[in-house]
């Protein structure tokens, strides 16, 4: 049993995790910007579904942008918890609260591009999203007009952020570790041929608005947090709690019994947010 | 060998220079939010929506529900799609004749009446001009949004 524990220690460990989430996120970027030839902010649905539907190998552009981020994200998710359990890296705390930001940042960029779509799902994402950031007392207003701001301004300024604003933060964020490590092209080869045969075979959710729609799931990362709005308010459940969460990554103690109470926490609120999502699944299996 | 007069002066001016660029970047957040929080108050909008309604009596369109009474078509009302929970677009279930919400399930009235689910108000209701020709007959509706 322990020696088979310790076999897939090691292989977990010799996986070149953050390589392969880095490529992963050249093929995002890559597709991203083919895609943003034919977008148009001013009519986002619109456009989307001309892009699916009707521009030449425009499923294959979407499919491949969709497939590459989430598999970015993913991978990134399990090189940070590969890097954390291992912790033979001792970063400095401003070190990792300025590499760690890549996580809510690459999450933030995730969601943008859901909203980005403006079908059913994205458009009730993008509202969500601006009532959260608007029940934050005091700055709720000026974040909203400077994130979100959906309901006046459609998705221009979530256009501009998911093209620019978080892009130049999660450069930033990633820069040093940019700088230090890198990742070839030749040892992601199987990586690089799923993605584009995923992207060549595989459809991308699009979910036009339609009259007597029951439910509306959002991403699969954001189901707990659709759940959990559901219970609370909308500040405890949308802002304070994923702050919280967000919180204990990025000010993770580098050593010390702080570190270990901070982990516990930490897998305990990702441990009650899967249940969350998985009974969100399950309710809309009971709705629908 | 530097003296640690001159030693002492770089550090003062460094610090200063740090605080100064630090104060810049806060006294730019003012004039950023209020760049960024300014509106462009949007003009009213006239929604018409020609007669006659469609025999359940409710017409959807992307930001509001005209509803229409069965028997007398001139009194008629609007209801907005936004939910009052977190901004989602309702929808109206004619067999249970209720507006529900797809996000959390939030629950009201054709009237726009709370019943159930996490939105704690009333959804907002337009005014609607009904218009008539001169035989009395409902030819339109025009909706202020």
């Amino acid at each position: 049993m322990r020696e088979r524990f310790l076999a897939v220690k090691n292989w977990l460990l010799s996986v070149r995790w953050g390589g392969h989430a880095l490529i992963s996120l050249y093929i995002s970027l890559f597709s991203g910007l083919v895609l943003g030839l034919q977008y148009n902010p001013a009519e986002p649905f619109y456009s989307t579904a001309t892009i699916q539907l009707t521009a030449p190998f425009g499923f294959f552009w979407r499919s491949l942008h969709y497939y590459s981020s989430q598999v970015f994200f993913l991978l990134l998710l399990v090189h940070f918890a590969v890097v954390i359990w291992e912790n033979s890296t001792q970063f400095s705390q401003t070190a990792w609260l300025r590499l760690s930001a890549i996580a809510p940042v690459s999450l933030l960029l995730l969601f943008t591009g859901y909203i980005l779509r403006d079908d059913a799902t994205g458009a009730a994402a993008g509202a969500i999203a601006e009532n959260i950031v608007l029940s934050i007392p005091l700055l709720g207003r000026p974040l909203n007009k400077l994130l979100f701001d959906v309901s006046a301004a459609g998705v221009q300024k979530v256009y501009l952020h998911h093209l620019a604003g978080l892009m130049l933060l999660g450069g930033f964020c990633l820069w040093p570790h940019l700088k230090r490590y890198s990742a070839l092209w030749r040892n992601h080869v199987l990586l690089v041929l799923l993605l584009l045969g995923a992207a060549a075979v595989l459809s991308t959710p699009l979910e036009p608005e339609r009259f007597g729609l029951l439910h509306i799931g959002g991403p699969w990362f954001f189901v707990g947090l659709q759940e959990l709005l559901r219970l609370l308010p909308a500040f405890w459940a949308g802002a304070a709690v994923p702050a919280v969460l967000t919180s204990l990554l990025l000010l993770l103690p580098a050593a010390g019994r702080t570190r270990q109470v901070t982990l516990a926490l930490l897998t305990a609120g990702l441990a009650v947010y899967v249940i969350l999502s998985l009974v969100g699944w399950a309710s809309a299996l009971y709705i629908i | 060998m530097r003296c640690p007069a001159s030693s002492d002066r770089r550090r003062i001016l460094t610090d200063i220079l740090h605080w100064a660029a630090a104060l810049s970047g806060i006294a730019l957040i003012h004039p950023l939010l209020k760049f960024t929080g300014h509106t462009r108050k949007s003009e009213p909008r006239y929604v018409k929506i020609a007669a006659p309604l469609p025999r359940s009596g409710v017409h959807a369109e992307r930001d509001f529900f005209l509803f229409a009474e069965r028997t007398d078509r001139s009194k008629a009302w609007a209801v907005s799609r936004t939910c009052t929970h977190l901004g989602c677009r309702v929808n109206f279930l004619e067999d249970k004749q209720l507006i529900e919400c797809p996000c959390h399930q939030s629950r009201f009235t054709p009237q726009g009446e709370r019943l159930a689910g996490p939105a704690q108000r009333n959804l907002p209701v337009f005014p609607v001009e009904v218009q008539k020709d001169e035989n009395g007959s409902v030819t339109g509706y025009v909706v202020t949004v």
